[in-house]
């Protein structure tokens, strides 16, 4: 025998109002805040994956901002190198000119004071700087110095290195020991330029024709240090296009796992109005009139 | 002979008054929560031999029944043991799951800047704004475990205030089972029926069984016994009190004599919150922090700072609670691997430590990721647990009021039969006064 009793109905008509009412203040919540997951609880494993997303978009940003400077660095050093090739180009001239024709002396005089400005300006363009540090020093605070007649390298061997991708950490420099010729063994490029002035002014075919050599030497140093330039440039590049890709599509996977479906929640949230009407409209109807209502 | 037709008639008339009254009283009471409808049994009253066959002399109540489902009891009382356990744990999780800070922020988002803070310092060596940066950095990260690991202690002392609560309301509700017992009993060897007694009873032994997990048993003399694992906490008039006991930090719940109460209900998911599952979290907690410590001062002392000096220790303290960023200046972080000022290298090689495995076999972000994964999962699972464990307790509830309970249909139905039958039952009375005037006044009157 199923007997209907009031206190039965009680029960079931407060534990339906409760679970309607809980359906509607679910899909509100979701709706105000615009996200599926306002707490770990929500949806346990897509929020762990979400945190990694968030996790490596903050790692991203971190590596666009060292590929930024690195380029920056690179594109300097890139700039000076270029600088001191056409320096480079014309030594060549006034040292070519120098080997072949009988010039007066005056001449002579005046290329080899022009062979002493380039050789300034290539000591100049040594000590570039970019936000403060010396780019051809390592870790040094200054490339190239001048003890008495001779010159120096000042700087150390230090790489300085650049993580511009979670696989690629690069060096963004070159020193002047690799550019300019500042190494055991070689005539460094500020002494050649020395040197040939001098053999300008005495006029000495001989020197002149070794020194020659010796600049050309030196340019292919130069023109040496700009490829190794240009190609640890692309690679920052590279690693920067794709870091850039990479953080639009970890947005988008992020979204994908946290953002409410628009559409789908406004679908949801009327239905679950709707349902809480009826259950309302249900309740206020289950006070039926009984027995006692008919009796005298 | 006319006499017995009144006696009849007198007996009808007691029999439908007091059906009407218990109608009247079922009535009163729909509305009560744990009322158990009523019934007075009648019966035909023993006839007198006579000619030519048995004679009736009317009806008596024998009983007021109480129409109980003692079925229905056991479930409901089985499965609001268990559903107390897990709101108990879903209230507990549902906080303890917040301990890392807001979704998207906290212990994980920090984690992360502090590796980016180090990688910024690495382009900018001298910089004292990017030492300071890497400091900060470090604190905010230090701060994020300290706060999660006071929020779980400052959880792990409320809870143990509601297990505190808990026996003190277990052990009042004891008493009163024991007190009720003692007055059911004495009404029952009497040879009455203490329905509202036995419904107050009922009452108390369910908010017991919710609160405590206890099992009951019938017992003689219309007592129960109420077990608490394999140990009685009520046996007929006498308690046995629980009590709170904290060690460590752990609240637990013992029997008088010392032993461990196996207990369930609301009291068992508490408890079993503060030694199982607040220390696990806690542990884990712990592991990360000890693991970022060790592994950011093992990389920090490779390095040198601009005093060219070999890196300190950057953090302090091996637990979350006392993971602290130690007291450098701007000079002491240890940026360079060469010694050189401008060498950022150990920097990049610190803001490297974000993918080695440094707490238990994982990255320090993976093991802050699956903290969270499992604070979300436990507390997921136990909600959706105490929501189903309700929806159960609110079906066997509503299928026990309807065996209990009172339909007002039922009760006016009965009042129109017994208001009848007293109408009846007196006008039987009153023929049997006009048959005995007759007798008396007619016959042999002068």
């Amino acid at each position: 025998m199923t007997r209907v009793t009031s206190a039965g109905t009680s029960i079931v008509m407060r534990s339906g109002l409760t679970e309607s009412l809980r359906r509607v203040t679910d899909v509100q919540a979701r709706l105000a805040s615009g996200r599926r997951i306002n707490a770990y609880a929500d949806a346990p494993s897509d929020a762990v994956s979400s945190l990694r997303l968030r996790a490596l978009e903050t790692d991203w940003a971190a590596y666009d901002r060292q590929a930024v400077d690195g380029l920056g660095r690179l594109n300097v050093a890139d700039g000076a190198l270029q600088s001191a090739s056409d320096t480079m180009r014309r030594v060549r001239e006034l040292a070519t000119s120098a080997v072949n024709g009988a010039l007066s002396p005056t001449a002579r005089a005046a290329l080899a004071a022009e062979v002493g400005q380039l050789r300034d300006h290539l000591a100049s363009l040594a000590n570039t700087t970019y936000q403060g540090t010396a780019v051809f020093a390592g870790f040094g605070s200054q490339a190239v110095t001048r003890v008495g007649a001779a010159w120096a390298y000042a700087g150390d061997d230090g790489a300085v290195l650049r993580q511009v991708s979670p696989d690629v950490t690069t060096r963004v420099n070159v020193t002047a020991r690799e550019a300019f010729g500042l190494r055991p063994g070689v005539t460094d490029v500020f002494s050649l330029l020395d040197k040939l002035a001098t053999d300008i002014g005495t006029g000495d075919a001989a020197a002149l024709a070794a020194d020659l050599a010796a600049v050309d030497a030196r340019a292919d140093d130069i023109r040496q240090a700009l490829a190794t330039v240009g190609a640890l440039t692309n690679r920052v590049e590279a690693a920067m296009d794709r870091g850039r890709d990479e953080v639009v599509e970890l947005r988008a996977q992020r979204a994908e796992l946290e953002d409410v479906d628009l559409a789908d929640a406004v679908l949801r949230l009327s239905q679950a109005e709707a349902g809480y009407q009826a259950a309302l409209g249900a309740a206020a109807r289950a006070s039926l009139p009984s027995l006692a209502d008919f009796l005298r | 002979m006319s006499f017995s037709v009144l006696g009849i008639g007198l007996s009808g008339v007691q029999a439908a008054q007091r059906a009407v009254e218990n109608a009247a009283h079922n009535v009163a009471n729909a509305a009560t929560d744990g009322y158990t409808r009523q019934r007075v049994s009648l019966v035909a009253a023993r006839p007198m031999p006579g000619q030519p066959g048995q004679r009736g002399s009317g009806v008596v109540a024998v009983d007021v029944s109480r129409l109980r489902d003692a079925l229905a009891d056991l479930a409901y009382r089985s499965e609001t043991a268990a559903g107390g356990a897990w709101s108990a744990r879903a209230q507990v999780l549902h906080r303890a799951q917040q301990v890392l800070g807001p979704y998207g922020e906290g212990a994980p988002a920090a984690v992360a800047k502090f590796w980016a803070a180090w990688q910024q310092l690495s382009t900018d060596p001298t910089g004292t704004a990017s030492r300071q940066g890497v400091l900060d950095a470090g604190a905010a990260l230090a701060s994020t475990l300290n706060s999660a690991a006071a929020s779980l202690d400052r959880l792990g002392q409320d809870v143990g205030a509601r297990v505190d609560a808990g026996v003190a309301e277990a052990n009042a509700l004891t008493s009163q089972v024991a007190r009720l017992n003692a007055a059911i009993s004495d009404a029952t060897t009497a040879g009455q029926t203490p329905n509202d007694l036995l419904d107050e009873r009922d009452r108390t032994l369910d908010r017991l069984v919710t609160l405590t997990g206890a099992t009951v048993r019938e017992a003689d003399d219309g007592r129960v016994d109420v077990y608490v694992g394999s140990r009685a906490v009520v046996r007929g008039e006498t308690t046995a009190p629980l009590s709170a006991v904290r060690t460590g930090g752990v609240t637990t719940v013992i029997h008088a004599d010392g032993a461990p109460a196996a207990a369930g209900g609301e009291l068992g998911g508490y408890v079993d919150t503060l030694v199982r599952v607040l220390p696990s979290f806690t542990a884990d907690l712990d592991a990360v922090a000890a693991g970022v410590a060790s592994a950011v001062n093992a990389a920090h002392a490779n390095g040198f700072d601009l005093d060219g000096a070999a890196g300190a220790a950057f953090f302090t303290g091996t637990t979350a609670r006392d993971l602290a960023v130690a007291p450098l200046t701007t000079r002491q972080v240890a940026a360079s691997a060469s010694g050189a000022a401008n060498d950022g290298n150990n920097a990049l090689a610190l803001a490297q430590l974000r993918t080695s495995p440094a707490v238990g076999g994982v990255s320090v972000g993976d093991a802050v990721h699956a903290l969270a994964g499992r604070l979300g999962a436990e507390a997921a699972h136990a909600a959706a647990s105490a929501h189903a464990a309700g929806l159960v307790v609110t079906a066997v509830a509503q299928q026990r009021a309807e065996s209990n309970g009172v339909s007002v249909n039922e009760e006016m139905a009965d009042l129109v039969r017994y208001q009848r039958a007293y109408e009846a039952a007196a006008r039987v009375v009153t023929v049997a006064d006009e048959l005995l005037e007759r007798l008396i006044n007619g016959l042999g009157a002068r």
